[in-house]
């Protein structure tokens, strides 16, 4: 995704982009999942920063997301409407800011600039620097940045073995207030 | 004025402009803060995470996306923990005594392991004199977040065997309201931060049940069996480690029973005293399934799976940089 896509949808839930580009940034939404997704993390932030994130289990929001932008190009395609507020707002509570979700990516850089650089908010990361090339073994590397890449049964296994493993290192290590954040945190890698 | 002591307007204005100069040295060739303090800070908020009623909701980051989760947590002898997912795919994971239930609507499942350690939640103490061999601890400056007073604690590893930390801890409660999971060369991978965080004198038991599940979620729970079962530090349980990272030691051996299959594992636990890694062995059959050969990862845990002799497999997983978890699995032999 470009830069210059990103600002588009940044500035759409802003409210800032003039109704053509409008048009077609949300045709272009319904149809691409990524740009549903940035949308959805945009919101997201807006919604951290501002302490607006809802106090119960929140069905995806991408598919709320998908459900709204099929509405509004149905809508679209009749007359058009100046206004984006309408949806944007019930839908997130809020309307976001473009200016607030570049402050969220500055807040969650780390301190100081480093090698490999820092972590995006806005992109798919890079993985953690992966081990130097083994010798000749009995096994093959897997290049995927989380379960993934293995199959539905390994996956399994692994989540399995990472639960027990959690309990027993919050107990012998680093103390951690969520030790589960990533058997909560990882669904849409997972699946 | 009587009594005061006025700064002639020339050096007003050279003391302005040598001021911030000044800082800069004074920041630059002053020792670094004991270890010490840093470490009781750590200890501090090791007590907090375990022993105080709190909730909460936080912001997630890993590989570029970012997650919104509650949290509600009652400390003590009757500790118990909710986590559940307010973003993406309704998930819960309920932490108690007993064990640890996760509750998947996505898959439809529900997954009990009690293959745990007993007791509260309590960590074991730690030995800063030893942990200081493997790791910088500092403090960083004074900060502010969610309007309150934190402290920012950076523990810097002293290798690429192990992950660092940075915490920022409210200055009342030492509970981190803001952490990251930190490489060797400093580059943030996994960051945690509160939106909003409570601290309570008592949590409700209806605060702490599920909320998600049903008739028609499957559940896992293995057999009443399938709990820990410890293994004598003296056993010999025929495999060798060849590898450790340095400073790390054995903290745990035991059966593990697979929570879906009830399948016996052997694992072992090895740390040093913050980075945690487990080893598990299973003995495979045409029945079982296939396993995880070769490294994988999820965020900052990394996994290594491998075949051994005599259809046993080994998978090490911890939250440690691949390197760690690939030289743990190659160095895993028969016992000669």
């Amino acid at each position: 995704m470009t830069d210059q896509v990103k600002e588009q949808i940044s500035a759409l839930v802003d409210d800032a982009l003039p109704p053509q580009e409008r048009s077609l940034l949300l045709a272009r939404m319904v149809s691409d999942p990524a740009l549903r997704e940035t949308w959805s993390r945009y919101t997201l932030i807006q919604d951290a920063l501002r302490n607006h994130l809802p106090e119960q289990v929140e069905p995806d929001l991408s598919d709320r997301v998908m459900a709204v932008l099929d509405t509004e190009a149905a809508h679209d395609r009749g007359a058009a409407r100046p206004r984006l507020a309408g949806w944007t707002r019930p839908l997130a509570g809020l309307a976001v800011a473009a200016s607030v979700a570049v402050l969220a990516v500055v807040m969650f850089q780390p301190d100081a600039p480093t090698p490999g650089g820092g972590v995006q908010v806005a992109d798919a990361g890079s993985v953690p620097a992966s081990a130097p090339a083994p010798a000749a073994e009995d096994y093959r590397r897997v290049d995927t940045s989380q379960w993934q890449g293995q199959q539905g049964t390994v996956s399994e296994r692994l989540n399995q073995y990472l639960v027990n493993h959690n309990e027993f290192a919050a107990r012998n290590g680093m103390p951690v207030v969520a030790p589960h954040v990533r058997i909560v945190g990882y669904d849409r890698e997972q699946r | 004025m009587p009594g005061s002591f006025r700064v002639p307007s020339i050096a007003r204005v050279h003391a302005a402009r040598l001021l911030p100069l000044a800082l800069l040295a004074t920041a630059l060739f002053s020792p670094p803060v004991a270890a010490g303090e840093a470490f009781a800070w750590l200890d501090r908020m090791s007590n907090a995470i375990q022993d105080l009623n709190y909730r909460g909701t936080f912001v997630y980051q890993h590989n570029g996306k970012l997650d919104a989760m509650r949290i509600v947590h009652r400390g003590g002898e009757d500790s118990r923990q909710r986590l559940f997912a307010l973003s993406g795919a309704a998930r819960e994971v309920i932490r108690d005594q007993e064990g640890v239930t996760c509750i998947l609507s996505d898959s439809q499942a529900v997954m009990v392991d009690r293959s745990l350690p007993r007791g509260p939640f309590a960590a074991l103490p730690r030995d800063l004199e030893q942990l200081s061999r493997h790791y910088r601890f500092s403090l960083g400056g004074i900060g502010r977040m969610l309007q309150r007073r934190s402290q920012v604690v950076v523990i810097e590893p002293r290798d690429d065997y192990r992950y660092g930390y940075r915490f920022w801890l409210d200055s009342e409660h030492a509970l981190p309201l803001r952490s990251e999971l930190v490489t060797a060369s400093g580059a943030a991978l996994e960051q945690m931060m509160f939106t909003r965080l409570e601290v309570l004198t008592h949590i409700d038991d209806a605060e702490l049940r599920p909320e998600l599940g049903g008739e028609h979620f499957t559940r896992y729970e293995g057999s009443p069996s399938a709990a820990a079962q410890e293994i004598p530090a003296d056993a010999d349980s025929g495999w060798d480690f060849a590898w450790l990272p340095p400073g790390f030691e054995l903290r745990g051996h035991n059966w593990h029973g697979m929570p879906v299959s009830g399948q016996k594992v052997e694992h072992w636990i090895f740390g040093d005293g913050l980075a945690t890694v487990s080893v598990y062995i299973e003995a495979r059959d045409e029945n079982t399934p296939p396993g995880l050969q070769g490294l994988s990862n999820m965020g900052a845990v990394n996994a290594m799976g491998r075949a051994l002799d005599d259809g046993y497999h080994v998978i090490v997983v911890g939250e440690v940089p691949a390197v760690t978890a690939e030289r743990l699995a190659l160095g895993v032999r028969r016992s000669e």
